[in-house]
């Protein structure tokens, strides 16, 4: 079995996939670092002129009010012990800046790569590892070179396995390009690399208000951790669905199209998670698991980390099995 | 083992019609096999059933001794095959192409591929991308691969496609070597009816999804096409047809033809001689598995 | 070449791995803990358990009342809080809900808020300084039409405060009111138009808060004409903590401590 994953990792690099997506991310990675850098000396300026900053080393004083400020409010009795959360939690992220003379304004590489993720998890990284996945059978079969494999004395569905753990190992590869392309180039452009920096987290919504009572902080290096993880999950599962698809369907680009229309399409659906129940089992719905511990919003009740990851398993389950059962009967015609 | 192919009773249904009804045929140990058809008869889809791409609707095939569906490893372990056109990973070099194949079987040792390499004569371009080799080059890497574990059983498809007529020779006398001096089985399907007559010792001819005939090729071919060229055709024709119970066919207005072997050519001849048919001249022509084949089919190309 | 690419790629996979373990199981138990945490249907406002203190100030407004400027944070309310404890020799508890850059109109929404009412019931001191970013607004505009803005924001002002004030009053009808009067930063004769709009502006604050009860006025105009190169900060926006402390002393002055 080793020798036939190894097998299934040099196609795919000697087919040149990897060098392409290596491209792709490397272009995207720049850009966004760009993008970043340029609305962030544009924000400096922008608050210097409104507080009237002359210099950088002001943001000191500023923060050290903030603090003083928080600090007081915690002492207040008017305010509930739930909203003190917030406060001790937004005094601890203070206080870690003045401590380690940090600006709060600035960016660092480890924010830059969670941000990344964070965008990229439920659209881009899908989109790679489509690239990635999508001609894994159609490709061979397309080809004919699905003649030589399935004329050899193995049996079927060790070819396949294989397929899918080459897979597997090469999402993991993706997800490390990633995370080493983000850091370098963010050390670049950024030059603080800040992996001890506090990180917010545990907000929820409860009733459409923002509920920041479980709130606390982790280190930085710890909240990249947890959201690479989750790419690579979401990656494992979008690549089960794509080996799904290339097994079904015959053409690699009608195979490549349909997730990716899935992907896009399905996004839209979201909108009516609320109130049309079925759409919360898709998917493209529950991708965006980052979201659950960066405090972003989410629109919808019932929705949690523990149910978004147990329906896309539930999906790469499904699809794995589907993939199994017609690849092992599937009449090669053509 | 005597018998290393056997079909029995293979059927084969797509979406409710049959294509492949009931074939059996049987290749024994040694033998040079070849598999006859028109485009559209079957040859293809009975090759893929045998090697695995295809199910079986009904029936069994057994490589030596062993049953294709119930131990699929061990009944292909003793085949090599080409179906069709021989496609290879076109990134790939050709060594990287054998060596991909090697390691998927157990116990082929490397030396086996460099082996295989000079037998088919690539030695030259094997270091590069098969996207770059000639349909001919491809081919011979096509029987590289087939052959590179030393199989009992050589399954061939369509072989001498895309070779030139030294390709073509070359590659009969390869056939030839691999039989005498290995005793490896080959099966080959093709249209070019010449290269099969002389290669082949049995053949299985296969027509709209049935086996038609199956024989070996000397008794199939025994009988000679003779050709009379005479006066009075209509008249010729009703004495071969009257006195020697031979249906012949009217070539020319001049010419006619009919099978027949050398002991009633003599008697066939003296009679048209007295009669006022007007023998001119007779030719003769060993029948080849064309008109064989010709005769059997009526002519029709596709099913 | 190849076997390289082999051995990379399967290193990659089996660190990967473990990170993967690792930080997933992490990202589900923060999940889980999330969803566990118990669920309120309201925020609840907690009724504070009455402290011994003989003072409760409020302290609302804009960066003024916060104390922006003063390294020590303390701002003129801080100042006001030492002196009435020096005198009570008991703690006085000092609330301070102002905010950065906050304009009439916004106080106006933050008074009526539940957390502020409650905030105003408790207190027997309320300290106000607002306006001043409203006014500021005025002075960026270029414009012939500038006297016509002004007249509009002063009117508009007046009655957001109007409505404050009448909040304040419906909560808490024995609270002090002291109300911080704006200064300027260009007291020089070329500043004439703007000194003077800072003047009616200030005369007009005046005149409103006297129809009121148990209201302060309290000036600060005068304070900074001769002092600002002393009293204001670094910001040139500010006053810095001598400034707060003049004010807070004129506030205590006028209090009767």
């Amino acid at each position: 079995m080793v020798k036939l994953i190894e097998n299934e990792i040099m196609k795919t690099f000697y087919k040149k996939r990897i060098h392409v997506i290596a491209g792709i991310l490397l272009v995207l990675i720049a850009l966004f670092a760009y993008g970043e850098h340029y609305t962030l000396t544009r924000t400096q300026d922008r608050v210097s002129e409104q507080l009237g900053i002359e210099n950088a080393e002001d943001w000191k004083n500023i923060i050290g009010q903030q603090l003083l400020d928080l600090e007081r409010r915690l002492d207040n009795p008017y305010i509930p012990e739930e909203g003190k959360a917030s406060i001790r939690v937004r005094a601890e992220q203070l206080r870690f800046y003045l401590d380690n003379d940090v600006s709060p304004i600035g960016s660092s590489a480890a924010r830059f790569m969670g941000q990344l993720m964070e965008q990229s998890i439920f659209l881009f990284l899908p989109l790679l590892i489509i690239l990635l996945a999508g001609d894994m059978v159609s490709g061979e079969v397309n080809t004919g070179t699905i003649k030589l494999i399935l004329t050899r004395p193995v049996k079927r569905w060790r070819i396949l396995l294989a397929k899918l753990l080459a897979l597997s190992m090469l999402e993991m590869f993706v997800i490390f390009m990633m995370a080493l392309f983000s850091y370098v180039i963010a050390m670049l452009v950024f030059g603080y690399s800040g992996f001890n920096e506090p990180v917010i987290t545990g907000f929820r919504v409860v009733e459409s208000q923002l509920d920041t009572s479980a709130v606390r902080t982790i280190p930085q290096w710890q909240y990249l951790m947890m959201t690479y993880a989750i790419g690579y999950f979401v990656a494992f599962v979008i690549g089960a669905l794509s080996l799904m698809v290339s097994v079904i369907v015959r053409s690699t680009s009608a195979s490549i199209g349909i997730m990716m229309s899935t992907l896009i399409g399905g996004s839209f659906l979201s909108l009516f998670i609320s109130d049309w129940k079925v759409t919360r089992y898709l998917f493209t719905v529950n991708l965006n698991l980052t979201s659950y511990i960066s405090g972003s919003f989410q629109i919808i009740e019932g929705l949690s980390m523990t149910f978004s990851t147990l329906v896309l398993l539930g999906w790469a389950l499904g699809a794995i099995s589907i993939a199994f059962l017609v690849f092992t009967q599937k009449d090669i015609l053509a | 083992m005597e018998t290393v192919l056997s079909l029995k009773n293979v059927s084969k249904n797509i979406k409710g019609r049959p294509i492949i009804k009931n074939i059996s045929f049987e290749v024994k140990r040694g033998q040079i096999y070849g598999f006859l058809g028109p485009n559209g008869a079957g040859k293809t889809m009975t090759l893929r059933m045998i090697v695995g791409l295809i199910r079986p609707s009904s029936g069994s095939i057994e490589i030596c001794g062993v049953n294709t569906r119930k131990d699929f490893v061990r009944a292909m372990s003793n085949v090599g095959c080409i179906i069709e056109n021989p496609e290879l990973y076109e990134y790939l070099t050709g060594r990287d192409n054998l060596e991909l194949l090697r390691k998927m079987e157990p116990d082929i040792p490397q030396s086996r591929i460099e082996d295989v390499v000079e037998l088919v004569g690539l030695t030259l371009r094997i270091n590069d991308k098969v996207g770059t080799y000639s349909l001919g080059m491809k081919q011979r890497l096509g029987i590289a691969q087939a052959l590179m574990k030393g199989p009992e059983l050589l399954i061939l498809d369509e072989p001498t496609n895309g070779l030139d007529p030294a390709g073509i020779k070359e590659f009969r006398s390869l056939v030839k070597s691999l039989s005498k001096d290995q005793g490896m089985t080959i099966f080959v399907s093709s249209h070019l009816l010449s290269e099969i007559q002389m290669i082949c010792d049995e053949v299985a001819i296969i027509l709209h999804g049935k086996i038609i005939k199956t024989s070996k090729v000397i008794d199939l071919t025994i009988d000679q096409k003779i050709t009379w060229q005479v006066t009075n055709v209509q008249k010729a024709m009703k004495l071969l047809l009257d006195d020697f119970g031979i249906e012949a066919v009217k070539e020319t207005e001049e010419t006619l033809s009919a099978f027949t072997d050398d002991f009633r050519l003599t008697a066939i001849n003296s009679a048209m001689m007295s009669s006022d048919i007007g023998l001119k001249y007779v030719f003769k022509k060993q029948k080849s598995l064309e008109d064989l084949f010709m005769e059997l089919t009526g002519g029709e190309t596709i099913g | 070449m190849k076997k390289w690419i082999w051995y990379t790629v399967s290193t990659v996979f089996i660190l990967g791995i473990i990170l993967f373990a690792y930080g997933f199981g992490q990202a589900v138990s923060i999940g889980i803990e999330i969803n566990q945490a118990p669920e309120t249907n309201q925020t609840i406002i907690e009724t504070p358990v009455e402290p011994e203190v003989v003072d409760a100030v409020l302290v609302m407004g804009d960066s003024l009342a916060r104390g922006t400027g003063d390294p020590t944070g303390e701002g003129f309310a801080g100042h006001v809080i030492k002196g009435l404890e020096a005198v009570a020799e008991e703690p006085v508890t000092l609330y301070n809900i102002a905010v950065e850059g906050l304009r009439t109109q916004a106080l106006l929404s933050q008074v009526t808020d539940p957390q502020t009412l409650e905030g105003i019931r408790g207190s027997n001191l309320i300290m106000i300084s607002i306006g001043g970013n409203d006014i500021r607004a005025i002075e960026r505009i270029e414009s012939d039409q500038k006297s016509q803005y002004f007249r509009d924001a002063l009117d508009k002002y007046l009655v957001q405060l109007g409505e404050i004030l009448s909040t304040i009053r419906a909560e808490n009808a024995s609270a002090q009111l002291v109300f911080i009067g704006l200064y300027n930063l260009d007291y020089s004769p070329s500043n004439r138009e703007q000194s003077g709009y800072l003047i009616e502006w200030n005369q007009a604050t005046q005149k409103l808060l006297e129809s009121f009860e148990g209201t302060l006025f309290t000036p600060t105009y005068d304070l900074f004409k001769l002092n600002l190169e002393s009293y204001i900060s670094a910001d040139g926006l500010h006053p810095n903590s001598e400034g707060y402390a003049a004010i807070g002393d004129r506030i205590l002055k006028n209090l009767g401590e």
